[in-house]
């Protein structure tokens, strides 16, 4: 469901008035978004349907902060994703070891990545569990780009880093995800170029 | 040499203009290490995006949507009773609440007059041991504090009964409160108890606990709320009420107070 930016900020102030069900006309809106962003970054449903609670208790209390600059679900998301970092430094990454292997199935152990077959196609499985060893602020871009599906200049607002940083680290994470998937291995006599290259 | 990295990014999501593809085409065509991260770019981005949404659970957002009401009251107390979160209308909180209160009633009656017969050793913690945890002033409890205590009539009646001496608290029961206390920043577990707490007890009128306890009342897990409440027109409190809710179905178990 795409929500009308204009009906979000109204109902912000409708919220910040008194109407309680304003705020739940937000959240009905927005958690699915929200909690995609969580499943994604921190990577089991558990952890990211706390991460979500806590998006959205953080939301809640900041709400007289909202401005309008930037859309609702602009702002919605960068709560989202500081959610996902104060969960991931509070855990200290340890439940990313437990990684969903599809919706509705049963978690698995993380074992080592996987083994490298060059002509191997990934399957979606593979993409959800890789993406836990793709490094947090490539994996976070990742989810917001490709997942999530949102434009460069929006993911730019959402990190508060510049659009050229955003598209570097949309890259580098696609290749770090393509690689833990074992898609091929590493090539030899070439260091990761940094973020300034972009 | 350099890597045209905002160009490939480009490519790889075919939104790069006809003049930047000539200059990408161009590196391409001398750069191995290019031409293998645009194709594995490609993979990724392909296999992220036809991750299936996943499905989304029920309450995720209980915790602020409780919070969310109890701001409502008490910026509009005449709006935000009557809208269910579907927007549906309800019945007015008075009559919703009108059973609980009658039960709470009943319950203090019996709870005053049992008051000489109880507090054995036995089943938990006793008045002698009750810990009030903390000054008596009129702040709103911000976390959740977890106990592992078994409180029964008098240790509640002693919880009440410190907040109206004045001195906070009491020796015999500080091992349990420093050992068995979680932090204030277990917020997910507060909003929960808070909510349960909320629904229980009725004419809050917007007002909060200053202590929120998760504990076992007679054997029967439950949340302690300590609200402190007066005569209102600025005057100070003048009563300290500790309300007993039973945390799997969010019903007054018992209830005490004491006066300031």
């Amino acid at each position: 469901m795409v929500s009308d930016p204009s009906d979000d900020r109204e109902l912000v102030d409708r919220y910040l008035a008194g109407d309680a069900a304003a705020f739940t006309t937000l959240v009905e809106r927005h958690q699915a978004r929200v909690y995609s962003v969580c499943l994604r970054v921190i990577g089991n449903p558990e952890d990211a349907a706390d991460a979500t609670q806590e998006a959205f208790i953080s939301a809640l209390r900041k709400l007289g902060q909202f401005r309008g600059d930037s859309a609702f679900s602009t702002w919605m998301h960068r709560v989202a994703v500081n959610s996902c970092y104060d969960l991931l430094r509070k855990r200290s990454r340890q439940p990313m070891l437990h990684l969903p292997t599809d919706q509705g199935e049963p978690e698995r152990e993380l074992g080592p990545p996987m083994p490298d077959h060059a002509d191997e196609v990934a399957s979606t499985r593979d993409a959800a569990a890789a993406l836990a060893l793709v490094p947090d602020e490539f994996r976070v871009a990742l989810v917001l780009a490709d997942v999530q599906d949102l434009p460069y200049d929006q993911i730019s607002e959402i990190l508060d880093v510049p659009v050229g940083t955003v598209k570097s680290r949309v890259f580098r994470g696609r290749i770090a995800l393509a690689r833990a998937m074992g898609i091929e291995r590493e090539p030899r006599g070439r260091s990761q170029p940094s973020e300034d290259e972009a | 040499m350099n890597h045209p990295v905002d160009l490939l990014v480009d490519l790889v999501d075919g939104s790069i203009s006809s003049e930047d593809r000539a200059v990408v085409d161009a590196h391409l065509a001398s750069c191995a290490t290019c031409r293998q991260e645009v194709a594995l770019a490609i993979v990724a981005r392909d296999a992220l995006r036809s991750l299936p949404a996943p499905d989304v659970p029920s309450g995720l957002a209980d915790a602020a949507l409780a919070e969310a009401e109890r701001h409502a009251r008490e910026v509009a107390p005449e709006v935000a009773p009557l809208r269910g979160r579907g927007g549906r209308a309800e019945a007015p909180a008075w009559y919703r609440w009108a059973g609980a209160a009658a039960a709470a009633a009943a319950l203090l009656l019996v709870v005053v007059v049992a008051l000489p017969d109880v507090g054995d050793d036995e089943r938990g913690v006793t008045a002698e041991s009750a810990d009030v945890g903390g000054e008596a002033a009129p702040v709103a409890a911000s976390g959740l504090e977890v106990q592992d205590v078994d409180y029964d009539t008098a240790a509640v009646q002693a919880l009440a009964l410190a907040y109206g001496s004045g001195d906070g608290r009491t020796a015999a029961g500080a091992e349990y409160a420093t050992d068995a206390t979680i932090p204030a920043a277990d917020t997910g577990g507060f909003g929960e108890a808070l909510a349960c707490v909320e629904g229980a007890i009725p004419d809050l009128e917007g007002s909060q606990p200053v202590r929120l306890i998760e504990a076992r009342f007679d054997g029967t897990p439950a949340y302690l709320a300590v609200y402190l409440s007066g005569p209102g027109a600025g005057e100070p409190a003048d009563t300290a009420t500790v309300w007993v809710v039973a945390r799997d179905t969010c019903a007054i178990v018992s209830t005490t107070r004491a006066s300031l």
